[in-house]
């Protein structure tokens, strides 16, 4: 065994330096490599879950905005239509209002118009009545010779007046 | 042409105060120095959320050595805890090993005393060719996994893996002193396993480099790293899977507590 020991150069105190060297390597690295690394590398996936999670918080905001922007398009798109629908009902009630209205008024002007086209007619008759009566009154005179008295003349001219309608139609 | 030395135990080179220094020991100062410049480096340019190449390339390393650590380990809180030990046994291995193949390790000589005979002796030596350095991480190690046991399982129940009442459990008592011897040779294994391949490599190299010194020795370069690489690799799985073997209680102890065997995740 000695001799092994011998042949292989073991030798306690070179044993020994070696663990004691080893042993500083182990802290040195650990202190100024491994935990340090492995710090920054649990901080980059944390920092990237943060983010990934942040991102989806984000992306279902947007869902949930688009959705919410979809939805109001959606319901002024069907107001919009009502309200349309309603004016066109509304705008038809009126046009049909208007137009009745309107004829009623045109059929009032034209009977009023008619009324008066008749009063004027008659009053017209009458006058034509009138000077004609006179004007036969006088014609008959001339034709007889003789001059009628104020109360014949109209006498006469209230006669003629009463028969020239049923004389002349 | 001068004739091959081949030792099997590193040179001393020096001393200091009676402290004999060793070319091995030379060598892992030197890995160490590289890993403290480059943790001096990235400490100095500091730590960003948004990282530069340098910062990029250490978090590609460091993650990449926890996510496999971890998948071993199977519980994020304890791989946490072995992480440091694991990791370092990984880097200080393969940088150890890698720098054992640059130019200057073994050629450049000095003249010293060894074995009683003056004579040229290297004065850079591959950190892991010497058994002080293999042993002292296996030492190390299995040391941790012992102390991390202890600590998730607590002294009783991590200590009754090794001892038990003969007269209760006789077979009990049969199986734990296997797993002190288990243990031990995990040592063993982990010290001849790293010294013997680091050793076979510097020999190879050696030999190849003495019969054909141009060319030849490329293809063998290339696999050394390769196998410093392996080495590295293996001396850190193994560890990180004997620290959760450590901290998983063991079927008996489950049994009498009732509980479920071998995979019970372990409570603190």
């Amino acid at each position: 065994m000695g001799d092994l020991v011998h042949a292989l150069g073991i030798q306690w105190s070179a044993l020994i330096a070696q663990m004691v060297n080893f042993s500083i390597l182990i802290f040195v690295l650990a202190k100024f490599v491994y935990k340090p690394v492995l710090k920054v590398i649990d901080d980059r996936r944390d920092t990237i879950a943060a983010s990934l999670e942040k991102a989806k918080e984000i992306d279902q905001h947007k869902e949930r905005i688009d959705a919410e922007r979809v939805a109001i398009l959606r319901k002024a798109d069907e107001e919009a239509a009502a309200l349309l629908e309603r004016a066109k009902l509304e705008s038809e009630a009126l046009r049909v209002d208007v137009e009745k209205v309107a004829r009623a008024q045109a059929a009032q002007l034209v009977t009023k118009g008619m009324e008066q086209l008749e009063h004027e007619r008659a009053s017209m008759v009458r006058e034509l009545q009138n000077k004609l009566a006179h004007a036969i009154v006088l014609s008959a005179e001339k034709i007889l010779r003789r001059e009628f008295s104020k109360e014949d003349q109209a006498s006469f001219e209230d006669e003629l007046k009463q028969n020239l309608p049923s004389m002349l139609s | 042409m001068n004739a091959v030395a081949i030792s099997l135990a590193s040179e001393a080179v020096g001393s200091v105060g009676g402290f004999e220094i060793r070319n091995t020991m030379l060598m892992a100062w030197l890995a160490m120095g590289v890993l403290f410049l480059l943790a001096f480096c990235i400490r100095r340019t500091g730590y960003r959320l948004m990282p530069g190449r340098f910062q990029a390339l250490i978090e590609l390393v460091v993650s990449g050595l926890y996510d496999l650590f971890a998948s071993i380990v199977q519980d994020d809180r304890m791989a946490r805890k072995f992480f440091p030990l694991t990791a370092s046994i990984f880097i200080f291995i393969i940088i150890g090993n890698w720098m054992g193949i640059l130019p200057g390790v073994g050629s450049i000589t000095i003249q010293g005393m060894h074995e009683g005979y003056m004579q040229a002796i290297p004065l850079f030596r591959s950190m892991n060719a010497d058994v002080n350095m293999t042993l002292a991480i296996a030492v190390f190690a299995i040391a941790s996994v012992q102390f991390f046991g202890v600590w998730a399982l607590g002294f009783r129940s991590y200590g009754s893996k090794f001892v038990a009442a003969p007269w209760k459990h006789p077979i009990q008592m049969f199986v734990g002193s296997l797993e002190m011897v288990g243990e031990l040779s995990r040592i063993v294994s982990f010290t001849f396993r790293l010294f013997g391949n680091i050793f076979a490599g510097e020999v190879l190299l050696l030999v190849i480099s003495y019969l054909v010194p141009y060319l030849a020795p490329v293809p063998f370069l290339a696999m050394e790293l390769f196998v410093g690489l392996i080495q590295g690799l293996v001396f850190a799985l193994l560890t990180a899977v004997f620290l959760k073997i450590a901290i998983t209680e063991h079927e008996a102890h489950a049994d009498h507590d009732g509980h479920d065997m071998g995979t019970a995740a372990p409570s603190f």
